[in-house]
């Protein structure tokens, strides 16, 4: 390919070079999953995997909006505890009462994300202290009406969500929804303002975009997928628990960034995201697979999450210092 | 009545009046010319115009329409454009994804970058840009394209104003040719054009009419043909300068204070000087030719390869602190983002570049501090109440004094100067000439960059003209005009 | 200094005291008994461990960072002396404490350098350090230690010195070394000066990498030494002991006009964010609420006050331009 083309090519790709390495990487770690678990490849076990992962990915990707508009959203975890509590609690037995009950608790947290956004752009306040302050509110009052971990989802919602239709699961489908509706907008006028708030804020202002709108919005988007992933996880786990949602923060960060999303804003995408939530499960199955003990495993988020960040921050720099220097 | 008339603008920030009743009028088809020093209120009123800031008083009408411009989104649709003098550029988007980036459309409409690309080559046609590729991320455009970027994207769309911001500063000659034509073009059609720069000349070249801002109004409106030259100096500075320049005092000596060798790296292309005592060497050149990457390599705030070796000793400068101990200090050229600490106070900026030496034991010593302060406060004349007010209170001119005091507490034997005479009133740049001397005369050294290349010619023992990276041509004696500066900056040899 | 200067840059400060002191004369009217001598004791050693905490927590936050791992810095610190004890006495106890606290120091240098030198956001170096370390505790003790707390740190959390706790009496010291540290030294100056700035900061020749991580080992140091005193308290240490530390030495540092965006504020203001969430606690528990709602309370009065504060600083900051 000549070097314009190259550039072309991967200006389709929705979001980048990032994306694609990301990709890249994802295809690593299954040839090498595959070579100690040949199973790994079978379709049942991605279906399983998908579902396993597919609260983490939905709170990820709401995480990616967040950060390419240039903020940080802690409150996730809240949401997902709240949504799966009150689902847990709450869900009527009844098709027409369970979308009515869903579409409450997506109300709901998009509010709440609308809450943070309205605080953090009206009062100028950083993201962090907003969103992890609510956090802790949240948190309490899901510890409120869940004291303990437990509540009884209807068996017909769970069922109904763990479904599959031959093989291929709803968690299966509701990613490739996530792909192509991802694929739909990117092109749109409400995202490029969240890449161009993201890069350059005061651009974006001078430019006539109203940079606190779209940040409010991105937070909204944030809660009401924080909302469905905790919908999702009553579902995967058939119970609610008021604090268990909380450890979704993190790797919610954490996929975003091996996603090619950075930190600083502007540069990334959900596309990426979806990879990062699958290179994150490999990981930690390649882990239990030589033998870890389970605390390894939060060690290891803990370390995977800075050294991706720390990687992706010194190619930043040293790009950076490159162009400069 | 005009077909554009500002009214009576007042605006306020904190107990500063940016503008004072100021008044500013336009017809169609103007080509109007807005000059006045920095701090004169010219930038405040753009940003009254395009929504960035709301007046206090006054109004703005259009054809008789009173215009509200409560965003810059609302101020665009009212048919206001305006030329950033500060590139409002995203640099991780195309260029043609830049240049529609105002568009106004519905939120979930989707645009191919096909589709833009077309669309800006149309845009590209009709003005006649051919040497910039809208496919290109913004990020790897050289700055002159960024700032024909930045045109074409006002240009983009309909309006009745368009504002150029000291939309030249960073264009070539060429471009800027272009961008006169365009102009000419854009009058005829009806358009109101606001044309602010800092070279008089350009004024004199383009505009029919002027508008003379000073401490926040306005204090003339004339026919261009009504002035000249010398009479809108003094209408800006509102008093005659005599004497603007200090005599040379001719304090070179032998001694070679700094010697450089090769230096290199991504914008250096192997720079060689030698600095000698009491000399002020003169930086010329168009700006983005490596001068700022020069100077910040120099003091140790960028690295680089090759040889410096400060009085005879070759020596490695791995940070500013290692620059500054051995007698290195760096007058930035944005004093707001690298000068100083704007909410701390004048005498905590004083200090700061050497806290080692007011310090008693392990602390800092309040009587040293202020002792040194005072000296600085009264050597430079700075103007304040006291030394503990916030520096960001301070006017422009004292501001850049206190960068001066900081870098000077820290007694560097070489000074780098890089176009410290921007936006400084014409009363301080007189004293700090004379500092310079001064300082000199010390037998210390100055490395002088300026934009000015009136200063570099009055000021400077020789002057480098750099071009690309590199010194191109050096500048002694006879040989030491403006026109020769200009000559080499944009790639002839000089005469 | 003139008066009236001295009234405008230490009314933020001030006006926290104020809310204090405020706070407290409603309740022990409400609720006499609240008031006396013993429970204002141990409420003064319940602000002293917040405080202790929120002193790294403040500096790393004049840089315009945030520490999240302060609970687990805390916890391990409290864990290893409990583990300790059992096998060292004596001088050997008090060195292996030293030990613990500066090994506090290095884990947060080891933050500072990865925020510094890699560039990774604050918040995730730092929360990337938290989980680790709640693995590798959680790990190394699976769960259950025996030990006892050493007597020196009960003596320090709990014990009185002619009628004044020891506790308050170290707290000053450390709030007297504190205030030196950033008003008197050149490296507290130099503090204010990058969390304001950090080119102008760099371009007045200070190494602000090396101030910068230095103020996140503190941090680490600060949170380790919380850790030991509250472990003087309990007598025990036991897993997720630190938990609420992390919300509560920001809110502190927030409550205390500390600006969130770096380069202002006091650890005096601290002081007085410390005072009032022990006085909060104490309102709360005395209220009898459950768990669950105290959370909640305490999280919207706190949010309240961060907004308030931020919002005092914006004005603040406005009214001086």
């Amino acid at each position: 390919m000549r070097k314009r083309d190259y550039k072309r090519f991967i200006h389709i790709t929705p979001d980048g070079k990032r994306t694609v390495v990301s990709f890249i990487l994802l295809v690593l770690f299954l040839v090498v999953m595959y070579i100690v678990q040949p199973e790994i490849m079978k379709f049942s076990r991605i279906a399983t995997i998908t579902n396993g992962q597919l609260c983490l990915l939905l709170a990820g990707i709401g995480q990616t909006f967040v950060l390419l508009a240039g903020g940080i959203d802690l409150s996730i975890g809240g949401v997902i505890c709240l949504s799966n509590s009150v689902a847990a609690l709450y869900m009527p037995d009844s098709i027409p009462g369970m979308i009515l009950m869903s579409i409450l608790i997506v109300a709901l947290g998009t509010g709440i994300g609308f809450f943070n956004g309205y605080i953090i752009t009206r009062f100028n306040v950083q993201p962090f202290v907003v969103t992890f302050t609510v956090n802790y509110v949240l948190l309490g009052i899901s510890l409120l009406i869940l004291p303990i971990d437990g509540g009884n989802p209807p068996s017909r919602y769970v069922s109904a969500l763990l479904h599959n239709f031959g093989q291929v699961s709803v968690s299966m489908i509701i990613v490739v929804l996530i792909v192509i509706c991802w694929i739909l907008i990117r092109r749109t006028r409400f995202v490029r303002n969240v890449y161009v708030v993201g890069c350059n804020e005061k651009a974006g202002f001078l430019n006539g975009i109203r940079v606190s709108q779209v940040k409010m919005l991105t937070f909204a988007i944030s809660g009401g997928l924080a909302a469905l992933a905790g919908l999702w996880r009553t579902a995967q786990l058939a119970s609610g628990s008021p604090d268990a949602g909380d450890a979704m923060t993190m790797p919610s960060i954490t996929i975003s960034v091996i996603g090619g999303t950075s930190m600083a804003g502007g540069m990334g995408g959900a596309i990426g995201t979806i990879a990062g939530a699958y290179i994150l499960r490999l990981i930690q199955d390649l882990l239990t697979f030589m033998g870890a003990k389970s605390f390894w495993s939060t060690v290891f988020q803990g370390v995977f999450l800075v050294v991706t960040v720390g990687v992706c921050s010194v190619i930043d720099m040293r790009k950076g210092g490159k162009k400069n220097g | 009545m005009a077909d554009f008339e500002m009214r009576q603008i007042s605006k306020k920030f904190g107990n500063v009046h940016a503008l004072e009743k100021a008044n500013f009028s336009a017809n169609k088809g103007d080509i109007m010319g807005l000059l006045g020093e920095n701090g004169a209120g010219k930038s405040t009123l753009v940003k009254v115009l395009c929504g960035v800031e709301k007046e206090d008083e006054g109004e703005v009408l259009l054809f008789g329409k009173k215009m509200l411009r409560r965003t810059p989104k609302e101020a665009m649709a009212e048919g206001v454009r305006v030329v950033h003098q500060e590139l409002s550029l995203v640099s991780n988007a195309t260029v043609s994804e830049n240049l529609f980036m105002t568009e106004e459309e519905k939120p979930y409409r989707r645009k191919t970058i096909k589709e833009l690309n077309k669309k800006a080559e149309a845009l590209f046609k009709k003005f006649g840009v051919e040497d910039i590729d809208c496919t290109q991320y913004v990020r790897e455009l050289p700055l002159a394209k960024c700032q024909k970027v930045e045109i074409l994207k006002a240009l983009a769309f309909e309006f009745d104003i368009l504002v150029l911001d000291e939309a030249t500063s960073a264009l070539t000659e060429k471009d800027v040719e272009w961008l006169f034509e365009l102009i000419r073009k854009l009058s005829k059609e009806g358009k109101i054009i606001i044309f602010i720069s800092h070279r008089l000349q350009e004024i004199n070249s383009i505009c029919e009419q002027i508008t003379i801002f000073r401490n926040g109004t306005s204090v003339c409106e004339a026919k261009k043909d009504e002035l000249d030259t010398d009479q809108m100096v003094t209408l800006m500075l509102g008093r005659k300068i005599a004497g603007y320049y200090p005599e040379k005092a001719h304090s070179r000596k032998e001694e070679v204070l700094l010697h450089v060798e090769n230096l290199r790296n991504g914008e250096l292309t192997g720079v060689s000087f030698e600095l000698h005592a009491g000399e002020i060497l003169g930086i010329g050149g168009l700006s983005g030719q490596g001068q700022s990457e020069l100077f910040e390599v120099l003091y140790g705030a960028k690295g680089a390869e090759g040889k410096i070796e400060i009085k005879g000793k070759e020596c490695r400068l791995r940070s500013t602190a290692s620059a500054l101990k051995r007698g290195i200090a760096l007058i930035p050229e944005d004093r707001g983002k690298q000068g100083l600490v704007l909410p701390m106070s004048v005498k905590e900026n004083i200090t700061l570049a050497s806290l080692g030496k007011i310090r008693k034991g392990i602390f800092l010593s309040a009587l040293k501090e202020s002792q040194s302060v005072k000296k600085m406060i009264e050597k430079l004349q700075i103007k304040t109440d006291t030394p503990e007010v916030q520096v960001v209170t301070l006017s422009g001119g004292n501001q850049q004094k206190v960068v001066l005091a900081k870098q000077l507490l820290a007694e560097p034997d070489i000074l780098l100067m890089y176009d410290i005479t921007r936006g400084v009133d014409v009363g301080t740049k007189r004293e700090m000439f004379n500092l310079m001397q001064e300082h000199c005369q010390e037998g210390k050294a100055i490395l002088f960059f300026s934009t000015d290349t009136e200063e570099l010619v009055h000021m400077c023992d020789s002057i480098y003209v750099m071009f690309e990276g590199r010194f191109k041509a050096h500048l002694q004696g006879d040989s030491m005009t403006e026109e020769n500066i200009i000559r080499v900056s944009v790639g002839e040899a000089a005469v | 200094m003139d008066k009236t200067l001295f009234w405008k840059k230490n009314s933020t400060i001030i006006s926290r005291y104020l809310i204090v002191v405020i706070l407290f004369i409603l309740i022990s009217v409400l609720r006499p008994g609240f008031a006396s001598g013993t429970h204002i004791r141990v409420l003064l050693a319940e602000a002293a461990i917040i405080g202790c905490a929120a002193i790294g927590q403040t500096l790393v936050i004049i840089t315009g960072g945030i520490d999240m791992s302060v609970p687990w810095i805390f916890n391990a610190a409290a864990m290893a002396a409990f583990t300790f004890s059992n096998i060292y006495s004596g001088a050997g106890l008090i060195v292996a404490l030293i030990g613990i606290i500066l090994a506090g120091f290095l884990l947060g240098l080891l933050n500072g350098v990865g925020v510094t030198c890699l560039g990774i956001p604050s918040i995730v170096m730092t929360l990337g350090m938290n989980t680790i370390l709640q693995g590798v505790v959680t790990g190394l003790t699976s769960g259950s230690i025996v030990g006892y707390a050493p007597e020196i740190l009960n003596f320090l959390a709990t014990g009185t010195v002619g009628g004044i706790s020891v506790a308050l009496l170290f707290w000053l010291m450390l709030i007297a070394v504190t205030m030196l540290l950033l008003r008197k030294t050149s490296y507290g100056r130099a503090l204010y000066a990058l969390g304001n700035n950090r080119v102008v900061a760099n371009f007045s020749g200070i190494r602000v990498k090396k101030t910068e991580a230095i103020a996140y080992g503190i941090s680490g140091m600060s949170a380790a030494m919380a850790g030991l005193m509250l472990l003087g308290r309990t007598g025990s240490a036991y897993l997720g002991m630190g938990n609420e530390f992390q919300f509560e030495s920001i809110a502190a540092v927030a409550l205390g006009g500390v600006s969130m965006s770096g380069g202002s504020g006091s650890y005096l203001g601290t002081v007085a964010g410390a005072l009032t969430i022990a006085v909060l606690l104490s309102i709360l528990t005395a209220l009898n609420l459950s768990q669950a709602m105290q959370q909640v309370l305490y999280g919207i009065v706190l949010f309240v006050a961060v907004l308030a504060a931020t919002l005092q600083n914006a004005r603040n900051k406005s009214s001086k331009l």
